[in-house]
């Protein structure tokens, strides 16, 4: 719009107002909606949610590894399952290192690729498996996952310098 | 006042108020988060998480990362550890 040219407001007609709604002294419409709280998607409190995205991200900027984070079922195989998840990353696969956790199956899976193995070796894997599973056996995913990621971390060391 | 006028006012009246808000404490909140228990069924969505902000998307498929063959992308994993609770 261009300058000093006046803005039009569409013209309501009070009749079709619906609950809630009514046109104010100055012209303006004002709508009021009923607020209805939803359900929250995981069983997860806002700052266990906050803890995890921070190791995730802390981890995957320290190592330059792509660290990921499954959380659901793993359907037939589990292994096979959470492999072809990792080749399906793509390009930087080599670098990925997929955490799968399906509480429901009871299995929690690490893969690596080929840069990342070299990083982090199969037995320092199991370690942090072994972590996560304590954990796990007391219902506590968020705190698993936020350990084994601090673990795969260490294990991992910091980025090489170019 | 009689003395049962006087135990209705004095002492209904604030139990019935007392047994109200006691009731109103213990009604389920819509938004409460249930804690998972081990053993129990994981009735919510798949989700994957990712510390890269572009995300981890099969979409996202670049040529180079080379395909086995039927659009299946190569096997990439070389390692791991696997465990179960």
């Amino acid at each position: 719009m261009a300058t000093g040219e006046v803005a039009q407001r569409p013209q309501v007609d009070p009749s079709d107002l619906a609950v809630g709604e009514v046109i104010t002294n100055s012209g303006r419409l004002s709508v009021a909606r009923m607020y209805e709280p939803h359900a929250p998607s995981l069983p997860f409190t806002p700052s266990q949610l906050a803890s995890l995205d921070e190791a995730l991200t802390l981890s995957s900027r320290e190592t330059g590894l792509d660290f990921s984070v499954y959380l659901g079922e793993l359907a037939g195989d589990t292994r096979a399952t959470a492999e072809a998840m990792h080749a399906s990353v793509g390009a930087r696969a080599p670098h990925a290192v997929l955490i799968a956790v399906s509480p429901g199956q009871r299995v929690v899976e690490v893969v690596t690729g080929e840069e990342s193995r070299r990083r982090i070796s199969d037995r320092g894997a199991k370690l942090a498996v072994m972590s996560m599973v304590a954990s796990f056996k007391e219902g506590d995913i968020a705190g698993g996952l936020v350990g084994g990621l601090r673990m795969l971390t260490d294990q991992a060391g910091s980025a090489p310098r170019v | 006042m009689t003395i049962v006028e006087t135990v209705l006012v004095f002492a209904l009246i604030p139990l019935a108020i007392y047994g109200v808000i006691t009731l109103l404490t213990l009604r389920p909140k819509a938004t409460r988060i249930t804690r998972y228990r081990p053993g129990q069924e994981w009735g919510y969505a798949p989700v994957w998480w990712s510390g890269n902000p572009a995300g981890v998307s099969s979409t996202h498929q670049t040529p180079d990362a080379g395909e086995a063959g039927d659009g299946v992308p190569a096997r990439t994993a070389r390692g791991g550890a696997r465990g179960n609770w």
